[in-house]
C-alpha cells in the first residue's frame, strides 16, 4: 500500500486512488452527469413548445422521413458496439483490432452526421422550416445540431486516437483514455436514444396517415 | 477492472466474456429500434403506444449505460456519480413540463396576428 | 509514458531543459513572471485567484458606491438612467461571478489539496486552465464598460461601428445579472449583452471544469486514513458545492445559448411573436440561479465550520449533523427555483409546491446554526480577529434567513418581490454570510499562505467598520421595501418617506468601504512586513497546519497516515495511536507536474474568440476558437512529463517529518 500509494502523483495511471476508480474515468463520469442536466434542459425546450404550440405552422409527420431517422438511429447503435469492441481491444493490447473497430466507430459516426446534414437540408428546403422562421425550427435545429456538434466533436477525438495508434506510442497504458473516449461516445449515443423518441416518434403517436 | 501498471499479468478471459455480452446487446438494440418503428404504426390505444415507446427506449439507455459504459463492470461510485445527475435533470426536465401545463397562460399563435412590437428608441423615463 | 524524468533536485532552477514530447520547451525553470502564467501548482492558483477576485470585489464595491450616491437624495442626478442600470447589473454580476466565485475557488484551490492530504489536484493543468479562462471571462464582461466609453467619446470611430450593427446605445452590460427576456433580446438592448452572454457562458467552462476537478481530488486523492467522515467541513462543503456547479451550470449555459442563437441568428426562444415564451428565460435562469446562491454560501458554510472549533477549542458540535445538512441544502436548492418567480402567474399548484420546498430548505440550514452555537457552548472561546468575523457571520446569515423566510411565504412575497426587502435579504445573506465568511477565511489561513499575520489592531477595526457599515447600509432597506421602494429604479421622488433613511443607506456604505479600504490597505502591507506567523499561530486541528507556512512547493515531506478527525490536533493533544505517521519515501524525490503553456494559451484563445463575438466580428471568434482548440491539441499531446523535487532538510525539519511545532498556550 505505502510504496504504490507513495507514487501516487506519478504520470503512470496507478488505480492507486482511493476509490479504486482512475481519476479520467471518475471526471468523464461527473462530466456526463453534468451533460445529462445540460441536455436535459435543451429538450424541456423542444418539448415545452411542442407542449403548447402544437399547431406551429410545421407538420412534423409531413416533414419527417422516419425511416432515414430511424436508420441513422441504427447507425449510431452499431457505432456504440464498435466502440465498445474498441475498448476491449484496447485492454486486451490488440492495437490493429483497435484501429478497425475505431475506424468503424469513426465512419458510422460521419455516416449519422451525413444523415444529419441531409436531413437538415431536406427539411430547410423541401419543408421549409428554418432556424427563425417558426418556434419548432429553433428548437429543433438547436437541439439536434448540438447533439450532432458532440458527436463531431467525438469523431475529431477518436480520429485523433486514431492517428495516434500509428505513432507507435500507443501502449496497454492508453487503454483508460480509449476508454473514456468511449465512455462520451457512448453518452452521445444515449442523448440521441432520448431524442429520437421524444422528438420524432412521439409526433406520429395517434396521427392519422 | 483490470490494473494499468505494468500489463504483464492481466486477466483477459472476462474481457473476452464481453465480446459475446457486446454482440447480443447490439443485435437486442436492433431489434428494438425496429420495434419501435413499427409500434407507433400500430392502431393501439395512444397512451399504450406511448408507454410502449417509454419503456422500449428506457431498456435501451439502460443497456448501453450498463453494459456498454461498463457500469456493470465497474465500481458502483461510477453508477452513483452519473444517477445523481441523471435523477437530477429528469426531476427537472419533469417540474418543467408540469409548470407549463396550463394552456389559458399561454398566448396562442392565432392571437398575437396583427400585434407588432417597436423597439424602444430612446431611454424615456416619466420620471421628474 | 517514455519521458525521461530528471534526477531530483531542490530548486526547479537547478533542472536541466527539458522538452515536451512536441519538441516545446517545458517551462518549469523560467523567471517568475512565466512561471506564474504557466504554473500548475494549485497553491499559486488559488492566490491568482484571490487576488483576481480581490481587484473585481473592488471595482464592485465602486459600482455599489456610486449607486449608493445617486440614491442619497431623491431626484438625483449624479448618473443617468441608463448609466444606473449598468451599475446594478455589473454590480450584482461583478459580486456574483468575478468576487464571491473566485474568492472561494482560491480557498478551494489552496486548502482542499492541503486538507486531503494530498500533493495537488487531480488535474493540475485542467486547474491552470479554469484559472485562464475565469480570467478571460471577467475581462469580457468589464471591457464592456471600455467598450462603452468609446462609444461615448468615438475612439477609434467606434460610435459609427456601432451605429452600423445596431440601434442601441448601451455597451456596457444594462439588463440587470439576471438578464431577463425579453429585454435582453436584440429588439431591446445593445451589444452590452453580448457581452454578458459570452463572458458569462466563458465562466461556466471556468466554473465546470475547476468543480470536476475538486470532485475527483476530494474523491479521489485523500491520504491514507482519511475517510469521507474524517474530512474537514470545509472540504465536505466545497464537495457539495462542486456538484451544485456541474449540475445547475448547464442550465445557465443553455439559457444563454438560446438567447445567443435569438440575438444573432433570429431563433424564435424568447420572441414573443412567434410564440418563444419569455417566462422561459426565467426558469431556465433560476435553475441555475437557485444552486448558484448555495454555491455562493456553502464554501462560507465551510470556513465557519473551520474557524469555530479551532477558536473554541473543541470539535466541531455534531459534525455528521452538519455534514449531511451541508448535502441535504444542496439537493434541495434544485428543488426551489420558482420561489423568484412567484408573482409571475404560476399558478396555486406550483406556487404551494415551491413554498413548501423552500421553507423544508430551512431547516437544514437552522440544524447548521444551531450546530454552530452548540460548538462555541461551553469552548474557551478566543476572540481573534477570524472569530469576530465568523461570530458575525452567525448572527448575519441568521438575519439574512428569517428575511428569506419570509419571502416563502407566498402571498407576503406578492408584496416584497421587487422591492428593497428583497435587496436586504439577499445582501445580509451574501454580505452577512459569503463575504464575512470571506474576512473569516483569509484572516484564519493569511498566515497559513504568507507565514505573516494580518495586522490584529487593524482587523478589528475594519470588522467594526464593515460589520457596523454593512448593518446600517441594509437594515433600513428592510423597512423601504415594506413600505413600498421598489428596485432598480435610479431615482424616487420625494414624499414617500423614503429619503432619510436612503441617506442612512448611503452612510453605510460608504463606512462599509472604509472598512473594506483599510483591509486592502492593510492586505497589501502585511504581505511583506506583517508579523511572521510561525507554524501553527491558532492552535490549529487540521491537516494542512501540520506543514510550513507557507507550505513547499510539494506541501508535504512525505505523505501522512490520518487515523481521526481533526488530526492535528489529536496529533498535539490527543492519544498517542493518533499521532501522524508518514508513508515511506520512495528514494527517487517527490514527483512534480511539468508547468505548461496551453491552458495559458486557450484562455487566450476563448478571451480572444468571446470578445470578437461580443462585438459582432466573427473572423474574430473563429481565430479564438481555432487557438481553444489548437491548445487543447498541444495540451493533449504534450505528455504530462515532470520533475523530482527532493524535500528540504533543515534541522527544524528533519528526514522524518513531524508537524511544524504548535504555539502553547
Amino acid at each position: 500500500m505505502s510504496d504504490i500509494a507513495a507514487s501516487h502523483s506519478h504520470g503512470h495511471d496507478f488505480t492507486s486512488t482511493s476509490t479504486g476508480i482512475e481519476h479520467k474515468k471518475m471526471v468523464m463520469w461527473a462530466f456526463l452527469a453534468s451533460d445529462c442536466m445540460f441536455f436535459g434542459t435543451l429538450i424541456s425546450t423542444h418539448l415545452i413548445y411542442r407542449k403548447i404550440h402544437p399547431f406551429a405552422g410545421i407538420d412534423p409527420v409531413g416533414l419527417f422521413s422516419i425511416e432515414l431517422t430511424t436508420f441513422s438511429t441504427f447507425i449510431l447503435l452499431m457505432s456504440s458496439f464498435f466502440m465498445a469492441l474498441a475498448v476491449s481491444a484496447m485492454h486486451k493490447g490488440e492495437i490493429r483490432s483497435f484501429r478497425k473497430m475505431i475506424l468503424g466507430v469513426i465512419v458510422f459516426g460521419m455516416i449519422f452526421l451525413g444523415c444529419q446534414v441531409y436531413e437538415f437540408y431536406e427539411f430547410v428546403h423541401v419543408g421549409h422550416m428554418t432556424l427563425s422562421n417558426s418556434i419548432m425550427g429553433s428548437t429543433f435545429y438547436v437541439l439536434t445540431g448540438t447533439h450532432g456538434t458532440h458527436v463531431a466533436i467525438g469523431v475529431v477525438w477518436l480520429f485523433s486516437m486514431l492517428v495516434y495508434s500509428y505513432t507507435g506510442k500507443m501502449t496497454l497504458d492508453h487503454a483508460l483514455d480509449v476508454e473514456v473516449a468511449g465512455l462520451y461516445w457512448h453518452f452521445v449515443d444515449i442523448v440521441w436514444l432520448v431524442i429520437f423518441p421524444a422528438v420524432y416518434l412521439v409526433e406520429y403517436i395517434g396521427k392519422t396517415y | 477492472m483490470s490494473s494499468e501498471n505494468a500489463s504483464h499479468y492481466i486477466d483477459l478471459e472476462p474481457e473476452h466474456e464481453r465480446f459475446f455480452v457486446f454482440i447480443n446487446l447490439a443485435l437486442f438494440m436492433a431489434a428494438t429500434t425496429g420495434l419501435e418503428l413499427v409500434i407507433i404504426f400500430v392502431p393501439f390505444p395512444t397512451a399504450l403506444v406511448f408507454a410502449a415507446i417509454v419503456v422500449l427506449s428506457v431498456v435501451k439507455f439502460l443497456g448501453v449505460i450498463t453494459w456498454f459504459m461498463h457500469l456493470i463492470y465497474d465500481k458502483v461510485f461510477c453508477t452513483v456519480l452519473f444517477m445523481i445527475g441523471l435523477v437530477i435533470a429528469i426531476c427537472t426536465v419533469a417540474a418543467l413540463l408540469a409548470l407549463f401545463d396550463n394552456p389559458d397562460r399561454i398566448i396562442q399563435l392565432d392571437e398575437l396576428q396583427g400585434v407588432s412590437m417597436t423597439p424602444m428608441d430612446s431611454w424615456s423615463i416619466g420620471l421628474g | 509514458m517514455s519521458t525521461v524524468i530528471a534526477e531530483p533536485v531542490f530548486d526547479r532552477k537547478q533542472l536541466p531543459p527539458a522538452k515536451s514530447d512536441l519538441g516545446v520547451p517545458r517551462p518549469d525553470r523560467f523567471s517568475p513572471f512565466l512561471d506564474w502564467l504557466t504554473t500548475v501548482d494549485h497553491k499559486k492558483i488559488g492566490i491568482m485567484y484571490g487576488f483576481s477576485a480581490l481587484l473585481w470585489f473592488l471595482v464592485g464595491g465602486l459600482e455599489a458606491l456610486l449607486i449608493r450616491i445617486q440614491l442619497a437624495a431623491p431626484q438625483n442626478a449624479f448618473i443617468s438612467a441608463q448609466t444606473y442600470n449598468q451599475m446594478f447589473t455589473m454590480h450584482g454580476t461583478t459580486m456574483v461571478f468575478l468576487a464571491i466565485m473566485p474568492f472561494n475557488a482560491a480557498f478551494f484551490n489552496y486548502l482542499i489539496p492541503l486538507q486531503v492530504g494530498a500533493r495537488d489536484v487531480a488535474f493540475p493543468r485542467l486547474n491552470a486552465f479554469s484559472l485562464w479562462a475565469f480570467t478571460a471571462g471577467g475581462i469580457i464582461i468589464n471591457a464592456s464598460w471600455l467598450f462603452q466609453w468609446a462609444q461615448i467619446f468615438n475612439w477609434f470611430g467606434f460610435n459609427d461601428y456601432l451605429q452600423s450593427i445596431t440601434t442601441h446605445t448601451d455597451v456596457a452590460i444594462s439588463t440587470g445579472w439576471f438578464g431577463y427576456a425579453p429585454i435582453t433580446g436584440a429588439l431591446y438592448s445593445g451589444i452590452g449583452t453580448n457581452f454578458w452572454i459570452f463572458g458569462l457562458q466563458i465562466l461556466g467552462v471556468a466554473s465546470i471544469a475547476a468543480s470536476l476537478n475538486f470532485l475527483v481530488t476530494i474523491i479521489n486523492m485523500r491520504a491514507p486514513g482519511v475517510t469521507m467522515m474524517r474530512l474537514p467541513v470545509f472540504t465536505w462543503m466545497a464537495l457539495v458545492t462542486s456538484f451544485l456547479i456541474i449540475l445547475a451550470f448547464p442550465a445557465i449555459t443553455i439559457a444563454l445559448a438560446e438567447l445567443m442563437f435569438d440575438r444573432y441568428f433570429g431563433t424564435n426562444f424568447f420572441n414573443v411573436l412567434s410564440g418563444g415564451q419569455p417566462i422561459l428565460w426565467q426558469h431556465l435562469f433560476w435553475i441555475f440561479g437557485h444552486p448558484e446562491v448555495y454555491i455562493l454560501i456553502l464554501p462560507a458554510f465551510g470556513i465557519i465550520s473551520e474557524v469555530l472549533p479551532t477558536f473554541s477549542r473543541k470539535p466541531l458540535f455534531g459534525y455528521a449533523i452538519v455534514v449531511f445538512s451541508g448535502a441535504a441544502i444542496g439537493f434541495l436548492g434544485f428543488a426551489v427555483w420558482s420561489h423568484h418567480m412567484f408573482t409571475t402567474g404560476l399558478g396555486k399548484v406550483a406556487n404551494a409546491a415551491f413554498a413548501l420546498l423552500t421553507m423544508a430548505i430551512a431547516v437544514p440550514t437552522g440544524v447548521k446554526i444551531f450546530n454552530w452555537i452548540g460548538t462555541l457552548w461551553g469552548g474557551r472561546i478566543r476572540f481573534s480577529v477570524s472569530m469576530v468575523f465568523a461570530c458575525g457571520f452567525i448572527w448575519m446569515f441568521m438575519l439574512g434567513g428569517l428575511s428569506g423566510i419570509m419571502h416563502a411565504a407566498v402571498p407576503a412575497d406578492h408584496q416584497q418581490q421587487d422591492t428593497y426587502f428583497i435587496v436586504a435579504h439577499f445582501h445580509y445573506v451574501l454580505i452577512g454570510g459569503s463575504v464575512l465568511g470571506m474576512f473569516t477565511g483569509i484572516y484564519y489561513w493569511f498566515p497559513k499562505m504568507s507565514g505573516r499575520l494580518l495586522s490584529e489592531k487593524l482587523g478589528y477595526l475594519v470588522a467594526a467598520l464593515v460589520i457596523g457599515g454593512f448593518n446600517i447600509t441594509f437594515f433600513p432597506m428592510h423597512y423601504l421595501g415594506l413600505i413600498g421602494m421598489p428596485r432598480r429604479t435610479h431615482t424616487y421622488l420625494p414624499g414617500f418617506g423614503w429619503e432619510t433613511w436612503n441617506f442612512v443607506c448611503t452612510i453605510g456604505a460608504l463606512i462599509l468601504g472604509l472598512g473594506i479600504f483599510i483591509f486592502v490597505v492593510d492586505l497589501l502591507y502585511s504581505m511583506f512586513k506583517g508579523r511572521p506567523s510561525g507554524g501553527d499561530p491558532w492552535n490549529a486541528r487540521t491537516l494542512e497546519w501540520s506543514i510550513p507556512n507557507p507550505p513547499p512547493m510539494y506541501n508535504f515531506d512525505r505523505i501522512p497516515i490520518v487515523t481521526c478527525r481533526d488530526p492535528y490536533w489529536e496529533h498535539k493533544y490527543g492519544s498517542s495511536e493518533h499521532r501522524l505517521q508518514y508513508e515511506q519515501a520512495d528514494g527517487h524525490g517527490i514527483h512534480m507536474p511539468s508547468q505548461s503553456w496551453w491552458p495559458l494559451t486557450a484562455g487566450m484563445g476563448m478571451l480572444i474568440g468571446g470578445l470578437s463575438m461580443a462585438l459582432h466580428v466573427p473572423v474574430g471568434g473563429i481565430i479564438g476558437l481555432a487557438i481553444l482548440v489548437v491548445s487543447i491539441f498541444l495540451w493533449a499531446f504534450e505528455n504530462p512529463g515532470g520533475y523530482h523535487l527532493k524535500p528540504v532538510v533543515t534541522p527544524e525539519r528533519p528526514e522524518t517529518p513531524t508537524p511544524t511545532p504548535a504555539r502553547t498556550y
